[in-house]
């Protein structure tokens, strides 16, 4: 019997194979389900049915319906609209997208209301051009000069030279840091409201215990300078590399200087 | 005002000649209307929290021939922008200013210090310590404001 539905054999202008052939045919992707005429093959198999009805075995008959319907049900699934299913990390991505997308335009609206601020400002500084103010010599080295006749080289060969003075540590004994470049700032700014005539750079380095705080004291030097506080110079070639203060420490000095003599 | 450098606060006047704040005021309010009414080519501009005199606009022609056209500060679009974020969000550390530009800034920041129409004004309490910025009083004295306050508020340039 089961030679019997071998025998119905798919016959049309574009195939001719059995009904299991063709469903792994459309499962590999070998046949295009489009091409695959349904209603005719169900046409055809329910004829060769009705026609061999006394012959047949319904069991092997089924299981050609069943892969028939399969074929069917492929069929339909592939003309519904293709519902999307996205896993959740696609899903993610596409939020963090949405958040950028945003985000850029947020900074875009930014940047756009700095243009009009940026029009503004053109128009005032075209205002102003306008207006002349009488040219003085530039005196006030205040805010400009940080180093006087010291550079970065100078004070760096000097660090060179306190650290190969310092004598090799011949055991480390491990302690607790008590010190930071920020405390030390404070310390320094604390010293040079003391020390009239400004601090020698030898004078901070001496005060070091160990060569780790040689150079936590020399960052906070160099980090006091380019926040302008300190002001770093030498008297003439050779000399001694000074510290003083300027700006807001030296007119918090200055005040401080003054609630003194008051109270005095 | 002639020979002083920065623009004279109440202050200095109050420490050079012992004058009280209101008094010196209200007579630099009166040589204010005095040099505006008359036919002088100067005036006292209110500017960067202080007092300074300049030349009235008009007589800027005649200015520029002695100067021999001698342009003062001229601003790139990229400056301006940064000067911009900076004014209005100050102190402002460098990430800031690029998040909203978009692009490096390095090269205008050092270009506006090197200049001073900004200053660094100290470290932001974050990663890495950045440094802020904030502008100056030459920035207040360039574009002819009394104060960072005189900077109109968004919504007066008609952004919403």
């Amino acid at each position: 019997m089961n030679n019997k539905n071998i025998d119905f054999k798919i016959r049309t202008s574009d195939l001719d194979s059995y009904v299991n052939e063709l469903l792994r045919n459309i499962k590999e992707g070998i046949i295009d389900i489009e091409q695959v005429p349904i209603t005719e093959i169900i046409d055809r198999y329910l004829r060769y049915v009705i026609q061999n009805k006394s012959t047949i075995d319904l069991s092997i008959a089924g299981k050609t319906i069943a892969e028939i319907s399969l074929i069917l049900k492929i069929k339909s699934e592939n003309l519904l609209p293709k519902l999307e299913v996205k896993t959740s990390e696609e899903e993610d991505g596409e939020y963090n997208d949405f958040m950028i997308s945003k985000e850029k335009e947020a900074y875009l609206q930014e940047y756009d209301k700095f243009q009009k601020v940026v029009e503004y400002l053109k128009e005032r500084e075209g205002t102003q051009n306008n207006i002349y103010f009488p040219a003085i010599e530039n005196n006030d080295k205040e805010g400009s000069v940080e180093i006087q006749k010291v550079d970065l080289a100078d004070l760096l060969t000097s660090l060179e030279k306190v650290l190969q003075n310092k004598k090799k540590e011949d055991y480390i004994l491990f302690k607790k840091r008590t010190f930071t470049t920020a405390s030390k700032m404070k310390e320094i700014i604390n010293l040079l409201k003391c020390g009239k005539k400004g601090l020698s750079f030898d004078y901070f380095m001496e005060r070091a215990q160990s060569k780790l705080e040689i150079i936590v004291i020399f960052l906070a030097l160099l980090e006091l300078i380019y926040l302008r506080k300190i002001r770093c110079y030498q008297n003439k070639s050779f000399d001694k590399i000074m510290f003083n203060l300027k700006g807001d420490a030296l007119k918090l000095k200055k005040n401080q200087e003054t609630i003194q003599d008051g109270a005095i | 005002m002639l020979v002083y450098n920065n623009p004279l606060t109440l202050d200095k006047i109050k420490e050079v000649t012992g004058l009280e704040k209101r008094r010196s005021r209200s007579i630099i309010n009166e040589l204010i209307s005095k040099y505006d009414d008359d036919s002088r080519p100067f005036r006292i501009y209110e500017i960067a929290g202080g007092y300074k005199l300049g030349t009235k606009p008009q007589y800027s022609v005649w200015v520029k021939k002695i100067l021999e056209n001698k342009r003062k500060h001229q601003i790139s679009k990229a400056a301006l922008e940064t000067l911009a974020i900076i004014a209005y969000n100050q102190p402002v550390t460098r990430l800031e200013i690029e998040k909203i530009r978009g692009v490096s800034c390095s090269g205008v920041l050092f270009n506006l210090l090197k200049h001073k129409f900004i200053k660094i004004s100290g470290r932001k309490k974050a990663l890495g310590n950045p440094l802020l910025y904030k502008v100056t009083d030459f920035f207040l004295m360039h574009f002819g404001l009394k104060k960072i306050n005189d900077l109109p508020k968004l919504s007066e340039i008609g952004i919403k």
